[in-house]
């Protein structure tokens, strides 16, 4: 007859099923959570394109084409095939395209700091600029940096947007595109005048016969080389190296590697693939200052006639987002 | 102990769900095998094989490191089987001021061939083109 008032409180099973269900819950909520971040980056990334792309349009306006890709005292274009240049001549590397646009993203103030008429420095250890123009070369800028890269922090004036030099010259035996010519020291360096941005380019609209919307002009990448202990590395303001051994563009690409084909960012790989830190793909900047985004798993092929301005070849089939 | 067991089996599902979402859609077969020049292995280099849209293969291409003669597909990044282009750059592997691989051992080389849609290997002889 006696009922004692017991009051009722959790077992320690119900206690641990509620925080099983909590955990699950915040399992499925955390990716999310990241996942939401990611794209805010990635939006944030492709305004940072978006911008160059109209700065280039408004150079195209006012000089009636678009920048040279870098400008060097070499008298002679790059070879059509071989080795690029031959160990005689000057090779003293000048402005590169990177610092032409300043003017048109509203950073006239940084171009005032740079003296065009004198070296420009490739990276600090060899190929070092004028006084000038190594001091500029040191300083960020957030323009060229995608907010998704990591590497800003170890390389603070880091470019994660390379110009696009072309896709190479198809060899059918290996079914790929090659650099028309090479560093006589590594095939895996070179130079390709087939797309938008090359060795003293001077591109303008109509010489794009494939379509500006078909033709890439800037791409992420996520090689240009940031952590080597000699100190040979390179930045947003950095001009080439246009020695026979070892030629290279230090803000150019060709679009010959596939996107996010190669693990490391080194002298042997900045310049011939595009990649990003998104997920699955990267942006690129379509000759007509549109963005898209390329996921790694297109057809090799078509993203290397897409670099190219003039082949004549279809591009359909691919994705695009 | 009964309400428990069903609540861990859930929590163990949505982990192994989660867990398993990786991977690109495509059908991918492994690949692997010796890189010889002269005879010798190739100290360090990489291999590129590309399908051949020109022979109605279509995808990406990829590039598989060479490590002391012998190279291997990483997991999950295999070929997808078909008619591919190779494409192998080797280098000496001894290191100098401007490139940790070295400098290049010779011309780019390129074979053309069909790979199997199963995980298997394939051996290259540089010297014999």
């Amino acid at each position: 007859m006696l009922s004692f008032p017991r009051r009722r409180g959790f077992t320690l099973v119900e206690l641990l099923v509620v925080i099983a269900i909590i955990g699950v819950l915040v399992a499925l909520l955390l990716p999310a959570v990241q996942q939401a971040r990611e794209a805010a980056r990635r939006m944030s990334c492709t305004n940072n394109l978006k911008n160059l792309g109209l700065g280039l349009h408004n150079y195209h306006d006012t000089f009636g084409s678009f920048p040279a890709g870098y400008i060097s005292d070499r008298s002679t274009q790059p070879a059509s095939s071989g080795n690029c240049w031959s160990n005689s001549g000057s090779n003293n590397a000048f402005a590169p395209w990177t610092v032409m646009l300043l003017p048109f993203l509203e950073q006239n103030a940084l171009h005032d700091k740079f003296n065009f008429s004198q070296k420009f420095t490739m990276n600090p250890v060899d190929g070092i600029g004028s006084a000038t123009n190594q001091a500029a070369w040191t300083i960020p800028l957030k323009i060229y940096q995608c907010p998704s890269d990591p590497r800003v922090s170890i390389q603070p004036n880091l470019l994660c947007y390379m110009g696009v030099m072309g896709g190479g010259v198809w060899n059918s035996s290996s079914a790929t595109y090659r650099f028309q010519c090479t560093a006589s020291s590594d095939p895996n360096r070179g130079n390709d005048t087939n797309g938008m941005l090359y060795f003293h380019s001077a591109v303008q609209f109509r010489d794009a016969t494939d379509g500006t919307t078909n033709v890439f002009m800037v791409g992420e990448s996520r090689y240009q080389t940031h952590n080597r202990t000699d100190g040979k590395n390179f930045g947003w303001a950095s001009s080439a190296n246009v020695n026979n051994a070892w030629s290279m563009p230090a803000t150019l690409a060709s679009a010959i590697a596939p996107i996010n084909s190669l693990p490391d960012a080194t002298h042997s790989t900045q310049s011939r693939c595009f990649g990003s830190y998104h997920p699955g793909g990267c942006e690129m900047l379509m000759s007509d200052a549109s963005v898209q985004f390329f996921a790694e798993t297109m057809d090799t092929q078509m993203y290397s006639q897409l670099a190219i301005r003039n082949d004549g070849l279809p591009v359909s089939g691919f994705s695009r987002n | 102990m009964n309400s428990k067991r069903p609540a861990l089996l859930l929590l163990l599902l949505v982990v192994a769900v989660l867990g398993c979402s990786q991977g690109d859609g495509l059908k991918r077969y492994r690949l692997s095998g010796n890189v010889t020049y002269k005879g010798k292995p190739v100290p360090a280099g990489e291999i590129q094989f590309t399908p051949n849209s020109r022979e109605g293969n279509s995808g990406p291409g990829m590039i598989v490191p060479i490590k002391d003669g012998h190279y291997e597909t990483a997991p999950g990044k295999g070929h997808l089987g078909g008619a591919y282009g190779v494409q192998i750059v080797g280098y000496d592997g001894k290191a100098n001021s401007e490139s940790d691989l070295g400098v290049s051992l010779f011309q780019p080389y390129a074979k053309a061939t069909t790979l199997p849609r199963e995980d298997s290997t394939l051996d290259f002889d540089v010297s014999s083109k």
